[in-house]
């Protein structure tokens, strides 16, 4: 191995189909292009690697002045499944894979994921409740230990 | 004697003067007394004349006529007040148009649609509120739609000639400065521009310094574009092989198995397995079919090869390397 790998440290904090994407696609471009990388999934963050959650990530079209839809439909009951189903269609045409497959081809490339614990016992969540592919749960001095040397991305 | 003689000759003067004016008294008398029968005469005339004038006077009073002339003066006087002597000159210019306009307004189909107007808005004294929803419902009614289109169309007309008297106006009004120049010097002389004033001295050099010309080349510099970016990338030759800057076969057809070999050797990998050669293969036959460089996630679905095998294969970036190791152009893509 060279010496001064590059490395990234991404925080994800989001959950929205628009916010966990470009974490998860952030985190595989590094490790397609070579860099060392670990994703620190936080507060609503968490819902991109909870078993239960992964699979029903949504978009939040009510105050982003870029959707398509007035913010004044866009509250309405069912807009942001619809939202969701329509920006997943989206993504299905380009190939993209859902967040479950990205979770695990993130793992199968060497990335490494962690969750939050204090946004996990705020969420009365444990580590069985996350994905396999979650490495452990550490505080946000361990992110820092880990981070050291690293590019530090916060979506 | 002499005075004697004297004295007769100026009384006989004096009576011939007495005598011409009897005669003039009397014809003055007889003038008076002419006058004063003629008066006589006509006095019981002259009152029938003016108890009659009187009445009708009284009469028209009752009618208002004087009310009327009285209203009339002040019109004339708000009039006079209220406008311009350029209004009144521009009056002059438009008396045809507003002919025009006065007989337009009289024809028979607008004066029935006043009229009609007029009559709805009596009907519909004392008529419901009118809701949002009573206008919706409203504007669903034919005739309802037909009068909103007149009134479109009318508002069209209004709007355009609007649009053509903000213009005109304003050449009326300079038209009529022309006109007056003469009579105002004192306004023309204001209205001519006043020299510039030469800036002093000092600060001349100060602003030319503060403000230095922009050329627009400054904003125009051209970008280094994508293909100018530094080579990124190791560092290898191979004898017999061109190559492009990131270490990439220039020509894909240049490609034979050796040269697989003797690039995986130059990118330290470990010797080419069963397993490279099928991503080799499948990374040629994808590249042939599409013209794209497979990337990662297409290599493993397309070759059967796991994503982690992948980087364990082809290690630290498995789309570029097996591309290079390929003869392959570097992939795009994100995934």
């Amino acid at each position: 191995m060279e010496t001064a790998r590059r490395k990234i440290a991404i925080i994800c904090s989001k959950g929205g189909l628009d916010e966990a994407y470009p974490a998860l696609i952030l985190a595989n471009a590094a490790r397609m292009s070579g860099i060392d990388c670990f994703v620190f999934f936080t507060f609503y963050g968490l819902d991109v690697v909870t078993e239960k959650k992964v699979d029903h990530l949504h978009v939040n079209m009510v105050g982003n002045p870029t959707s398509p839809v007035p913010t004044m439909l866009a509250g309405l009951p069912g807009m942001e499944n619809f939202a969701a189903r329509m920006m997943q269609k989206k993504m299905d045409e380009l190939g993209m894979p859902p967040a479950r497959e990205m979770i695990k081809t993130l793992e199968e490339s060497g990335a490494e994921l962690y969750g939050c614990q204090l946004a996990m016992e705020m969420m009365k969540l444990e580590k069985k409740d996350l994905l396999p592919q979650v490495k452990d749960v550490i505080t946000a001095g361990d992110f820092y230990e880990l981070s050291e040397g690293a590019q530090i991305i916060f979506v | 004697m002499v005075t004697t003689s004297n004295n007769v000759s100026e009384l006989a003067a004096l009576r011939q003067e007495i005598a011409e004016l009897r005669a003039e008294m009397r014809s003055v008398l007889e003038h008076q007394r002419a006058r004063d029968e003629l008066m006589e005469e006509l006095t019981p005339i002259l009152k029938e004349v003016l108890q009659v004038g009187t009445e009708k006077l009284a009469v028209l009073e009752q009618r208002g006529y004087f009310a009327f002339g009285r209203a009339g003066l002040d019109v004339v006087d708000r009039v006079v007040t209220g406008f311009t002597p350029e209004d009144v000159t521009a009056l002059g210019e438009n008396v045809v148009r507003i002919l025009q306009t006065v007989r337009g307004m009289t024809q028979p189909a607008v004066l029935a649609i006043a009229d009609e107007a007029t009559r709805a808005v009596e009907d519909a004294q004392g008529g419901e509120p009118m809701s949002w929803r009573g206008l919706l419902h409203a504007s669903r009614d034919e005739d309802v739609q037909r009068g909103l289109a007149t009134m479109v169309a009318v508002l069209r007309r209004v709007g355009q000639a609007a649009h053509r008297g903000a213009g005109s106006r304003k050449e009326g009004s300079e038209r009529l400065r022309q006109m007056l120049a003469p009579s105002r010097r004192k306004d023309a002389v204001t209205t001519t521009p006043p020299p510039p004033r030469p800036a002093p001295l000092a600060a001349r050099p100060l602003n030319e310094h503060l403000a230095p010309s922009r050329k627009p080349a400054d904003f125009c510099e051209a970008r280094p574009v994508k293909g100018d970016r530094p080579a990124k990338g190791p560092v290898i030759s191979l004898p017999g092989v061109t190559l492009d800057a990131e270490g990439f076969l220039a020509d894909a057809n240049a490609w034979n198995q050796d040269v697989a070999v003797q690039m995986a050797r130059a990118l330290n990998m470990p010797a080419l397995t069963e397993t490279h050669w099928k991503v080799i293969e499948f990374a040629r036959k994808e590249f042939a079919e599409t013209g794209k460089s497979p990337n990662v996630r297409r290599l493993s679905v397309g070759s059967g090869v796991g994503v982690k095998e992948l980087y364990a294969l082809f290690p630290d970036a498995p789309g570029k390397t097996a591309a290079r190791v390929a003869g392959i152009p570097k992939p795009g893509g994100c995934l």
